[in-house]
């Protein structure tokens, strides 16, 4: 390291005393020191500040959410989120796939009481499901069907499921008053009636493990270009579209384009049966394009809005968009 | 601290002298670098806690040691949570990841940029000499023995090892893009064997970063205050002549090892 060749020959230099050299690296040490310590406070001091400035009612703190919303411009806007998920054939699909979870999932829904409501669409009048006020719409829950989805659920319901609806909790209803709103009640079978399509891709969840996951359904798409939503004065689509748990308890945000994706299916079937009310019987939603604590399980509602919708998993400190 | 002088070095005819050692941006790089790094490891334990903690019920497939079904050791057990305060913050480590990648990827690309445009990647990467030296240095290492100077910036197991820290950091970098996006990216996850693997990779590139880490700072301690001083400042002493053809009498480090 000290190859006398590479080294200028410094008269001035060499007339230096060890005390003027050792001044001088003393000096050099010292303002580096100075330096590094004044960038290390205004950085902390610095992001204390932003923190503090008013931010979103959660737990994460407010730099860490700006960086979240950065990463969610740019996969919307520059990664784009049109790439197909690498699918796989059935054969490879689990037969057992683990339920990721179970909040707002109501086993002791009356199956034959749920519709999907729909509300935000274009010019909803002329649709035959429409009503004035989808909120009017009441899901009946009893002990007699918790009996039967647990009995259905089978190992699905043991399996690692931490949160699953104790028998106390059945008959209480956490229904959240929502304002008056028109739009559609849809049964399943009016759902069904899209084209079917059956895919078979990994289910990610935000803890880290993954499967390979057939699921069965119509596609997000084809379900917006029957049931439009409304249009902005520039024409274009709205901005969001909120869905809920039938009685509120979960909600989850979407971006439309994430919705628009060929992959991103309304689902009700998994592993080629039914879907099981663990997996969110009747209605899910299935999205390679984002983990599963966004793909909500048991839908109620769908609503398109301007208006960037709660979302139950990012009031606890998770990421709103949650893509792929 | 300045560097002893040998016994056989005629006082007389030595003096101190100012060597430049690290440029100003690789210094700059080096700071931001440390403290980064830390966060994304320490946000990323907080990460895979989330995968080990859900008592037990799933074989865990990325985070142990063993093969096929047999897993000899679980990582990490539910004490090392405990002790390092990582249990039960799991979005706060995806936020911090999430945020402090973008430095990581920044600061890392910039020191390969640096490296590139002004050549230092000439002291750093293993050439014939290094190859053919890096037994014998990693063996007088491990047995304390001097370790000979190579009579340029690095020796040849400190080249091996900085050369594996950029491979290190680049592949954490690739696997993370494929672990972050393994839809949107999906050919790159493919290419990695997929987003398990991707995920095995990840947590193995930084378990390899923190056994450099390790072998980095012991070495540093050893070195002293003067090779310390490189990275800071810039410049290390060294005791030399004032004639140009003289030899270098004296070393600046310990071993003449990593810093």
């Amino acid at each position: 390291m000290t190859d006398p060749t590479q080294r200028p020959a410094d008269p001035a230099a060499s007339s230096e005393t060890d005390a003027q050299v050792m001044e001088q690296i003393t000096r050099r040490t010292r303002r580096s020191f100075l330096v590094a310590g004044a960038a290390a406070a205004t950085t902390a001091i610095g992001l204390r500040i932003y923190d503090h400035r008013p931010r979103q009612p959660d737990i994460l703190h407010r730099p860490m959410r700006t960086a979240e919303e950065f990463n969610r411009v740019l996969a919307e806007n520059v990664i784009g989120e049109t790439t197909l998920a690498r699918t796989y054939p059935q054969s490879q699909a689990l037969a057992n796939p683990r339920p990721n979870g179970a909040i707002g999932i109501r086993r002791d829904l009356n199956p034959a009481s749920w519709r999907l409501q729909v509300t935000g669409l274009a010019d909803s009048q002329r649709h035959p499901q429409y009503v004035d006020n989808v909120s009017d719409w009441k899901y009946e829950y009893a002990t007699s069907y918790l009996e039967a989805a647990l009995q259905a659920d089978g190992e699905a319901q043991k399996a690692g499921d931490n949160n699953k609806l104790s028998k106390d909790d059945a008959g209480v209803s956490l229904s959240i008053a929502r304002p008056p709103a028109p739009g559609l009640l849809l049964t399943l079978a009016e759902i069904q009636a899209l084209p079917f399509v059956q895919q078979t891709t990994e289910f990610k969840c935000i803890e880290g493990w993954s499967e390979l996951v057939s699921f069965g359904g119509v596609r997000f798409r084809d379900f917006l270009a029957l049931y439009p939503p409304f249009r902005n004065p520039d024409g274009s689509l709205p901005r969001y579209a909120a869905m809920t748990t039938p009685d509120g308890s979960f909600s989850c945000g979407f971006d439309m384009a994430s919705l628009q994706h060929p992959q991103t299916l309304l689902c009700f079937q998994m592993s080629g049966r039914d879907l099981l009310p663990a997996h969110g019987a009747p209605l899910r939603l299935a999205m390679p394009l984002k983990y599963g604590y966004k793909q909500i399980k048991q839908i109620g509602r769908i609503s398109y809005t301007n208006d960037k919708p709660s979302d139950y998993f990012a009031s606890f400190g998770f990421d709103w968009h949650g893509g792929l | 601290m300045i560097p002893p002088l040998p016994p056989e070095a005629d006082p007389s005819r030595l003096t101190l002298k100012v060597e430049e050692r690290h440029p100003l941006a690789i210094r700059w790089i080096h700071w931001i670098g440390f403290p980064v790094l830390f966060f994304m490891i320490w946000s990323g334990l907080m990460i895979y806690w989330a995968d080990s903690a859900t008592d037990y019920t799933y074989e865990h497939q990325v985070y142990r040691i063993g093969f096929g079904s047999f897993t000899l050791i679980r990582l990490f057990p539910p004490a090392f949570y405990r002790l390092f305060r990582l249990d039960g913050h799991f979005t706060r480590g995806l936020g911090l990841h999430a945020m402090f990648m973008w430095v990581f990827a920044i600061n890392g690309i910039a020191y390969v940029a640096f490296l590139a445009i002004s050549g230092q990647w000439r002291s750093i990467l293993p050439d014939g000499q290094a190859f053919c030296d890096v037994l014998a240095t990693v063996r007088a290492e491990l047995s304390g023995r001097p370790v000979p100077h190579p009579g340029r910036k690095y020796n040849a197991a400190q080249r091996f090892a900085y050369s594996a820290s950029i491979l290190m950091g680049a592949g954490t970098l690739l696997t993370g893009i494929a672990i972050w996006k393994p839809t949107s990216f999906g050919p790159l996850t493919t290419l990695l064997g997929g987003y398990q693997t991707a995920r095995w990779l990840h947590f193995w590139l930084t378990m390899g970063f923190c056994l450099f880490i390790c072998v980095h700072v012991l070495q540093v301690l050893r070195s002293g205050w003067n090779n310390l001083r490189g990275m800071i400042c810039g410049a290390i002493l060294v005791r030399s002549s004032n004639l140009e053809s003289a030899q270098i009498v004296a070393e600046p480090s310990a071993g003449g090892q990593s810093e």
